[in-house]
């Protein structure tokens, strides 16, 4: 079944991409060499602290990195499109139609001045020419679909009259109003309180179990991950170190780095022993230490580990990128 | 009609105040003809400095014509010049605040050292200035107060401009694939515009009282075209004898000066989308 699940087409592939802000002996490679995969009605789980790069992983692939970066090798496709060799012109008119984005503060990712209505309409007057009558009967047809009451009268209204999780719901209509083929969700839940990020995550799901769409699911929290995501990329410091399904990552987690996040979080079945916190801080792009970039921190460091790390195989699908995986055995 | 039905004209009552005053200003304006009971050009030199009487409700001036029709053809003069020159003002600041904030750089830095030049001149100066080299007529007044307006209007449209532009439903805009120019309208323009609206009502109290005074120091309206400015002007003289020469376009120009305030500070309180309700 997992050998199925890797054959079925990918909505998006990432390979070897890397991204780095500015020029010459002064660039800072913030992405390195990163490889991801999104099967179609997959949830993928990227996970890594604040400064791991993700979020400027998931705007190259939304082709809207800020001034002064680029992607400097790698290739992005979505399902099949090579989206690096297109023009700005043509990302563009596929930003907001086949990939949407679900922005992690919805209130202030929704402009004041306009009516929640016309604005979850907006998508499909730009992309698809409907006119704004037929925009906004759809819109309050999304709106209803994600479980706003009172639909008709709520697409009246201004961005400031909703609740917090009512304006992450409008955002997530939005991203759904054409349909795309990948969503992603850069910390949506983050500025949620837990029942309304509970609510959030079902709705989620069930897109991905009524429309076939896959989803990009860039988080810091662990919780939100096992309970949500099929399959997990843990980032740290621009480059991917453990990759798996959601379970194996949780049961056997395979990098020192996975582990410390898993021991810095706390949960209700866990000994009452107090977390454990990764010494030290995240590396700044040059003063990366040479080979693993996690050695610097790691407890179980060894000299070798100054070596370029390689993938190594724990279980089906599951990769590490710490050297030290098989002595260590995931113990943690 | 919904929206009037709406509308709390009690809570905006300095703005109904105000809408009443601007509005008794624009009625009298386009009605002119119609309204006054006399042409403002006539002269009676049999009735000359008239107190008010039943036949002159407000006297007559030192050439013997009504000056209640004069007040009344003026405002046309007010109205006209301040439309004229607010617009001008506000499709040239907007143009060029907007431009600058958008491209940012050497563009930016030109076009706002270019409007503190203007800036730093006082307005009335300005004026003098820009009439003494286009020469005085009435159109030239309008042009020289346009172009006093320009750099508040572009640094207003400037600021806001900036300011949207950092907001994070901009960069929510470019994730749903829109381009420059609908950023520029749909996203930026609703959050530019409300500023400018009430700049505008504001500019406007000030383009009659600048008409006014280029007027009264005769490089706007000549004579014998009413203006309030060049009314007062001749009004000056007969202090004494005649003052309702003096105090009827005085009236008449502090509480049109004083409704477009009124109207300008109502429009910025109801317009907040944040005090929407």
């Amino acid at each position: 079944m997992k050998i199925e699940a890797n054959k079925r087409s990918s909505t998006l592939e990432i390979e070897n991409l890397s991204v780095a802000f500015g020029q010459g002996s002064k660039s800072a490679v913030v992405v390195d060499n990163i490889s991801l995969k999104i099967g179609k009605g997959e949830i993928v789980g990227l996970i890594g602290e604040s400064g791991s790069g993700k979020t400027v992983a998931s705007l190259a692939v939304l082709g809207m990195l800020p001034r002064g970066a680029k992607v400097v090798q790698g290739s992005i496709k979505l399902t099949n499109d090579p989206l690096l060799e297109r023009t700005d012109d043509y990302r563009r008119s596929i930003r907001g139609d086949r990939i949407a984005l679900i922005p992690q503060d919805a209130l202030r990712s929704l402009n004041p001045t306009g009516k929640v209505g016309y604005q979850v309409g907006e998508p499909l007057n730009l992309h698809r020419s409907a006119s704004w009558a037929f925009a906004r009967s759809k819109a309050i047809e999304l709106l209803r679909s994600v479980n706003l009451s009172d639909p008709e009268l709520r697409s009246e209204e201004y961005p400031h009259q909703f609740s917090g999780g009512m304006q992450q719901r409008a955002m997530i209509a939005m991203g759904l109003s054409t349909e795309p083929e990948l969503l992603i969700a850069d910390e949506p839940t983050t500025a949620l309180d837990v029942t309304v990020q509970a609510q959030v995550l079902d709705l989620l799901r069930a897109v991905r179990d009524q429309h076939d769409t896959s989803i990009l699911f860039i988080t810091h929290d662990l919780g939100v991950v096992a309970n949500l995501c099929d399959r997990v990329y843990v980032m740290y410091s621009g480059a991917i170190v453990e990759e798996g399904p959601v379970d194996q990552i949780f049961s056997n987690p395979s990098h020192p780095y996975t582990q410390g996040l898993l021991d810095a979080t706390p949960r209700i079945h866990g000994a009452m022993t107090g977390l454990t916190p990764i010494p030290g801080q995240i590396p700044l792009p040059n003063k990366r230490p040479v080979g693993c970039r996690f050695s610097d921190r790691c407890l179980f460091a060894l000299p070798q580990c100054a070596s370029t790390p390689k993938p190594i195989t724990v279980g089906d699908n599951h990769i590490s990128y710490c050297l030290r995986v098989k002595e260590l055995g995931g113990s943690s | 009609m919904n929206f009037l039905s709406k509308f709390n004209w009690i809570r905006h009552g300095l703005l109904t105040i105000g809408i009443m005053i601007v509005g008794t200003v624009i009625v009298a304006a386009l009605t002119a003809p119609i309204i006054s009971p006399y042409s403002p050009y006539d002269l009676d030199v049999t009735m000359m400095l008239q107190a008010p009487s039943a036949d002159h409700w407000l006297g007559t001036d030192e050439l013997g014509r009504d000056v209640l029709s004069r007040t009344i053809f003026a405002s046309q003069i007010s109205i006209q010049v301040a439309l004229v020159a607010v617009s001008v003002g506000v499709i040239g600041g907007t143009i060029i605040g907007v431009l600058a904030a958008y491209f940012g750089g050497v563009t930016d830095l030109i076009l706002m050292r270019l409007m503190e030049l203007l800036f730093s001149f006082p307005a009335i100066l300005l004026a003098i200035v820009l009439m003494a080299s286009l020469g005085t007529s009435i159109l030239n007044a309008m042009i020289a107060i346009g172009i006093i307006f320009i750099p508040g209007f572009a640094r207003l449209a400037r600021a806001t401009t900036v300011e949207a532009m950092q907001q994070q439903y901009i960069e929510a805009a470019r994730s749903v694939g829109m381009s420059h120019s609908r950023i520029l309208i749909i996203e930026i323009m609703p959050n530019v515009i409300t500023p400018l609206l009430v700049e505008a009502a504001v500019a406007f109290a000030y383009a009659v009282l600048l008409e006014s005074a280029l007027s009264f120091l005769g490089l706007g309206a000549q004579p014998p075209e009413p203006s309030w400015g060049n009314m007062l002007n001749t009004g000056r003289g007969f202090m004494a004898q005649a003052p309702w020469l003096s105090i009827m376009p005085g009236m008449a120009l502090f509480f049109c000066v004083l409704g477009f305030n009124l109207l300008g500070d109502g429009l910025r309180d109801m317009l907040d989308p944040h005090l929407r309700d």
